[in-house]
């Protein structure tokens, strides 16, 4: 994902140009942050065309508050706060809709791919290789609750420390943690990774 | 499972280390350019659009009088085009035809797609019935509406309208709905509401869907083709 490179104007230089109403700026700003934006939302809705509406929804978000962003605490920070309402949102809207969800099938499908993921898979092979790992990931993901999965998202994905998902998620440091390693665990034994089931086992006395 | 539980040991991760196989996993492949393109330009169309505090409040006036002498020219192009049609009934020349040896043409006014204006002069605003995109069915988000009108667009171009499946709330004036033209018609089941969708250029010349209540007609969105 898109970051500054030395000699490259900060984003937080960027912002601030945002907010003060230059256009290309934004644009550029927008440009670089596009494809994390999208990732955050793909990974949190676990459906690509949702995706992309809460990512258009999160850009939409930023274009309109950018204007408030005042440079006190990192853009990135500010960002991912975006892209995660706007992915929490999309899954909000779409519990309220009629027609059967999405999440419900994943998950209902989810326990049967990660079996035949876990069944197939060569002693060389990581659980991450090929296309149908990503469906794999998806299934595995839909296991996880939802804010343990963003948790684990803007950890292990987004690569935020602590500090900032408590920031993004306003929470507690402790209950960070906590979400992060309960997330990772359902998401491990999802997966079929043994050393999940070794972390299940401490669970049971 | 409740956070506030104590957490299970992380057997993957040191300490608050980030977990470079699950970051492998959770990785997703960069977005196509035309999908990132799109995505942004429709992020920055909106700030432009929207009220910002820091936003050059200079621009606003300017594209409000673009946009009332765009409608003012619209009218007047229709006035003119009617006073023809009226006072010379029995002329065998096409409308348009007439039109557009007596009338100006109409710059804030972009004309109609192609599949619409085959008869038409250039810089004319033509009464061709709109193409009918027929029911597009049930659709989850504004961002999937769009997607589906572009692609059904596309599917229906050339194809003139259906005259005897008139969706409701079909304006017959579309300035009522804030359009130069209605360019495409259909019905959609919008998070779960029937709804009309009307496709057409507003007077400042951006392509837009307006979604449409179809009990009362109320104008209930605007989302940029």
């Amino acid at each position: 994902m898109a970051e500054a490179r030395p000699g490259e104007v900060s984003d937080e230089q960027l912002a601030m140009a945002a907010a003060g109403g230059d256009r290309r700026a934004l644009e550029l700003l927008l440009d670089r942050h596009v494809d994390r934006v999208h990732a955050v939302c793909r990974r949190v809705v676990l459906h690509q065309e949702d995706a992309l509406d809460a990512t258009q929804e999160g850009l939409l978000a930023v274009s309109r508050g950018i204007g408030r962003f005042d440079g006190r605490s990192r853009f990135t920070t500010w960002l991912h706060r975006v892209a995660t309402n706007a992915a929490l949102d999309e899954l909000r809207r779409k519990r309220r809709r009629p027609v059967t969800g999405h999440l419900e099938d994943v998950a209902a499908g989810a326990g049967e791919r990660v079996a035949a993921a876990g069944a197939s898979r060569d002693p060389g092979r990581t659980p991450m290789d090929g296309v149908d790992a990503r469906l794999d990931v998806d299934a595995a993901l839909a296991q996880v609750p939802e804010e343990f999965r963003v948790a684990v998202v803007l950890r292990d994905l987004a690569d935020l420390d602590y500090g900032e998902i408590a920031e993004v998620l306003d929470v507690p440091l402790g209950t960070v943690k906590s979400r992060v390693n309960r997330g990772r665990a359902v998401l491990r034994a999802a997966l079929g990774n043994p050393k999940a089931v070794a972390g299940r086992r401490t669970e049971t006395p | 499972m409740t956070d506030r539980t104590p957490a299970p040991p992380d057997p993957g991760a040191a300490g608050d280390a980030r977990d470079p196989e699950l970051a492998a996993a959770l990785g997703v492949p960069p977005l196509d350019e035309t999908t990132r393109r799109r995505l942004v330009r429709r992020a920055t169309a909106e700030a432009e659009g929207a009220p910002p505090a820091a936003r050059d409040t200079r621009a606003q006036p300017v594209s409000r009088l673009a946009a009332a002498t765009g409608v003012a020219a619209v009218l007047l192009v229709g006035a003119v085009v009617g006073a023809v049609v009226v006072s010379r009934p029995d002329d065998s020349t096409p409308t348009a035809a007439r039109a557009s040896s007596t009338a100006p043409t109409t710059a804030a006014a972009p004309a109609p797609e192609s599949a619409d204006t085959e008869s038409a002069a250039p810089g004319v605003v033509t009464s061709a019935p709109p193409r009918h995109l027929g029911d597009l069915g049930p659709i989850a988000g504004t961002g999937a509406l769009r997607r589906a009108v572009d692609a059904r667009l596309d599917a229906v171009a050339g194809d003139r309208a259906a005259a005897e499946a008139v969706p409701p709330c079909t304006p017959a004036d579309p300035q009522v709905v804030g359009l130069v033209l209605v360019s495409a018609v259909g019905t959609v089941e919008l998070d779960g509401q029937p709804r009309t969708v009307l496709v057409g250029p507003t007077p400042v010349g951006r392509e837009q869907i307006v979604v449409v209540e179809q009990q009362g007609c109320a104008v209930l969105d605007r989302i940029d083709l």
